[in-house]
């Protein structure tokens, strides 16, 4: 009797469970059907393009990427290495003097216009990308269709950020049917992708419409019927929107309004975006900074701990060093100049300057209230420094233009920033080389152009996070820029929506393809 | 008439060349270039921007030009229905102006009969009871109208009927053509605040004026004939007060166009407020110019409609 007892109790017990675990099953089951809303910033001041390749000026491939797709895509491991999946790419090689990369191309993928995914069409819109952006696939010196669905790039140098390269938005691919028959223009403007969204329509920071692709190369995908997009500029409005439920979700979300929504349960995802930098006319012999300890003494004359706080709720980290903690680049050799205003008077006066100086400091209309703290901060270490706001036009001008053509006035810094990119050398080419032409009035370190070729170069990835260390630490030792803040992006999601990826290299964008609804 | 028309016609041109020319040259002088934003706006990019490169985009686009001959050369094209080409949207002006004015005149046309039609009869409502509660209501709710911020009462009605109550959407725009209850009830909001202050003012002034009128010795005639108030009020009060009302209709119109920048910034309506506030921020100079045009055409053209209406509403205004 007690024997039968306890065993019925086992076995209901072991239903109960059985049924919990099947309602669990039940619950996470992806639904299929319903429209996925969203809220999107407009970029300030120029109107958001969507389409590829950026060929056309000013095209902007961020949207386009629920459209199109790249060979490979970008993940974070858990150990923090950056790592690849196969996407448009079923499987790749590499010749062992790493002068080659064949990849093998998944089968049966078709472009929304019906034709067909192969490698001639990667070789066209590769070919395309080299011919007219200037650093995309620059180790690229050829590209052959080995067959249908292999193609190989031909390299004139070992590169290891060459994947990173065709991972960027920008080497996603478009239909060269499309842009042959209609025009480039056309084809920037309506990407014709791969992706499981095609497009429907697009009004300029109005409206993004996509609905799902029928003829998608995993059957399974999308879920959801249509992605509608909307731009809303007005903070307030986009979070009534969302807590109303006329959006689902809201891209780049302003802290404040992300830790509201959720407050109401809203699913909060955030991540790096931009390192806040400070560049310097280092190159200008006349200039102050071209001192090595005058620019040190700017990085121990900022109290970063106290701008991150106060700035977006405290969700954008201290930067002391120009990669982010916990990745493969971080050096934790490195000590970080900590606010410490004595320290920064005691390097000026060996610099020469024992009365402090007198600075310029150029930023954008948005970044004033930043300035205008770290402008207290400077007056404390002798540092009496004049703001000067400009347009983002004239600071584009800036941070590309050499002094006299329109550059900065002597002393000067400026309010700059690098992007934040998985593979840190990416993002260091765009900014940090001495052949980069951002930033001409920075005067570059010995050695750190060599750190970058080696750390780009190197054959395994040990070897390629000692190098990419040993760039930031010259960078940090030279104070060729001083880091201040890692931004923060925040994206809020309603709970019924489940499964939106987040997507590198920039975050502008997340992956829509898995995404359902709850009903 | 004829010969007024002609001649207002021929002020109305002047005043477009004015004003035209004044935006044409503050544009001009204004901190930013477009031709920097057009040519570093792509992040992608790693172009470096030269003197040459900005030389020959000025030149594609005239701006290399004497300021003069540039203006002209607009003007001319203007009046010829070529606004010119957006250099940051890279598309025509006429374009863009063709999307965004049918929502400005849809909202905006929308408050304008509105507030003829709830201003008007309350106006002459509060001055045939003067002093009673209906009266001192509709003021208080007037002075309100005329107090209260465009961009605060959005918001709070945002709020209130968007959030709170759900009956109504947040912000967003559809055309009553594709869609008429969705574009109705989209509408709903914006144009309730855009109706408020020239409601009010309508309310107010026409209080004003019939209450001026009614105490004519007329007014009083008829009363004496027997007539009743309905035909007194309408028949023979009503038109002598409304030549101030009109008058501030014309005014209305300005305000209506005016306060839509707002309006549509809350409501998330791409018209053409604005189209020419972005215009303004990206230093897109054919954009800010042809939206002032068509702006300032519409309003002069309204105000000598308004200004033809007073000789129908008091015959003894007679234009020569």
């Amino acid at each position: 009797m007690k024997k039968l007892f306890f065993t019925s109790i086992a076995i209901l017990i072991a239903c109960f469970m059985l049924l919990d675990v099947c309602a669990e099953a039940a619950e996470k089951k992806p639904q299929y059907g319903g429209t996925l809303t969203g809220i999107s910033y407009p970029r300030a001041p120029k109107a958001t393009r969507i389409g590829n390749p950026p060929a056309i000026f000013g095209a902007d491939a961020g949207w386009a990427a629920q459209m199109l797709e790249n060979l490979t895509r970008y993940v974070i491991e858990e150990d923090g290495n950056v790592g690849f999946r196969g996407v448009l790419a079923t499987s790749w090689k590499t010749s062992p003097d790493g002068l080659t990369r064949e990849f093998k191309l998944r089968k049966g993928v078709k472009f929304h216009d019906g034709t067909d995914f192969d490698a001639a069409a990667a070789k066209y819109n590769h070919d395309t990308l080299r011919k007219e952006h200037g650093t995309a696939l620059k180790s690229v010196a050829s590209i052959d269709v080995v067959d249908s669905h292999t193609i190989r790039y031909n390299l004139s140098k070992p590169d290891n950020t060459f994947l990173a390269d065709v991972s960027e938005t920008y080497a996603a691919f478009i239909s060269p049917t499309a842009k042959e028959l209609i025009g480039p223009k056309w084809a920037a403007e309506n990407p014709i992708g791969t992706n499981a969204y095609k497009f429907v329509s697009y009004e300029q920071d109005v409206e993004l419409v996509m609905k799902r692709f029928d003829d998608y190369w995993d059957p399974k995908l999308p879920y959801v019927d249509e992605v509608k997009i909307h731009y809303v500029k007005e903070a307030l409005v986009a979070q009534a929107a969302v807590e109303k439920g006329q959006d689902l979700f809201i891209t780049r979300a302003a802290a404040k309004e992300a830790m509201a929504l959720k407050k109401k349960g809203y699913v909060i995802v955030t991540a790096p975006s931009v390192l806040r930098i400070i560049t310097f006319d280092s190159k200008n012999p006349k200039s102050v900074f071209a001192k090595k300890k005058v620019r040190q003494a700017i990085g121990y004359a900022i109290n970063r701990k106290v701008l991150s706080e106060a700035l977006d709720w405290g969700y954008n980290p201290a930067a002391y060093q120009t990669s982010l903690e916990g990745s493969y680049a971080y050096n934790s050799t490195i000590k970080p100049r900590k606010y410490d205003p004595e320290k920064a008077k005691k390097l000026l006066a060996e610099a020469g300057y024992p009365d402090g100086i007198k600075i310029n400091i150029y930023i954008e209309r948005l970044r004033k209230r930043l300035w205008t703290a770290i402008q207290s901060q400077l007056q404390e270490s002798g540092i009496e420094a004049k703001i000067k706001v400009n347009p983002s036009s004239k600071m584009r001008q800036f941070r590309t233009s050499a002094s006299g053509s329109g550059g900065l006035a002597v002393n000067s810094i400026l309010s700059n920033h690098i992007s934040y990119k998985p593979d840190y050398i990416l993002g260091f080419d765009q900014t940090m080389r001495s052949t980069s032409s951002r930033q001409p009035d920075l005067q570059r370190p010995a050695g750190l152009d060599e750190a970058l070729i080696e750390a780009a170069q190197a054959t395994d990835f040990a070897g390629k996070a000692k190098a990419t260390q040993k760039a930031v630490q010259i960078i940090y030792e030279d104070a060729t820029v001083v880091p201040v803040y890692w931004e923060t992006v925040f994206w809020a999601t309603h709970p019924s929506v489940h499964n939106i990826k987040h997507t590198y290299p920039d975050h502008s964008h997340r992956s829509y393809k898995g995404a359902w609804i709850e009903k | 008439m004829r010969t007024y028309i002609l001649r207002r016609l021929i002020q109305t041109f002047i005043v477009i060349v004015l004003v035209t020319f004044s935006v044409f040259m503050v544009m001009r002088f204004l901190p930013g270039d477009p031709i920097l934003l057009y040519l570093t706006e792509d992040e992608f990019s790693e172009l470096q921007v030269t003197p040459e490169m900005i030389e020959a985009l000025r030149h594609e686009f005239g701006l290399d030009r004497p300021l003069m001959v540039q203006y002209f050369d607009w003007i001319i094209n203007a009046f010829r229905g070529d606004l010119g080409v957006s250099i940051l949207k890279d598309t025509t002006v006429a374009y863009e102006i063709g999307k965004a004015l049918p929502r400005t005149m849809y909202l905006g046309f929308s408050a304008f009969i509105l507030s003829i039609l709830i201003g008007v009869p309350a106006g002459i409502v509060c001055a045939i009871r003067r002093g009673k509660w209906l009266d001192t209501a509709v003021t208080t709710l007037a002075n309100i109208g005329i107090t209260a911020p465009t961009f605060w009462v959005g918001i709070l009605l945002i709020y209130f009927f968007g959030l709170w109550l759900e009956i109504l959407p947040i912000y967003g725009y559809t055309s009553p053509f594709e869609d008429f209850w969705i574009s109705t009830q989209q509408a709903i909001l914006p144009v309730f605040c855009l109706t408020l202050f020239p409601l009010a003012g309508s309310a107010r002034q026409t209080r004003s004026a019939m209450l001026e009128v009614i105490q004519q010795d007329y007014i009083r005639t008829a009363w004496s004939k027997g007539l009743s108030e309905r035909v007194i009020i309408l028949k023979h009060a009503l038109k002598n007060c409304l030549i101030p009302v009109i008058t501030l209709k014309g005014m209305t119109i300005r305000s209506i166009f005016g306060g839509q920048v707002l309006i549509e910034t809350v409501f998330n309506i791409p018209g053409m407020g604005r189209l020419v506030v972005e215009g303004i921020f990206s230093n897109d100079y054919a954009v800010v110019q042809g939206t002032v045009l068509v702006t300032a055409t519409v309003i002069t053209l309204a105000n000598l409609l308004i200004d033809i209406s007073y000789g129908w509403l008091d015959p003894r205004i007679r234009y020569g």
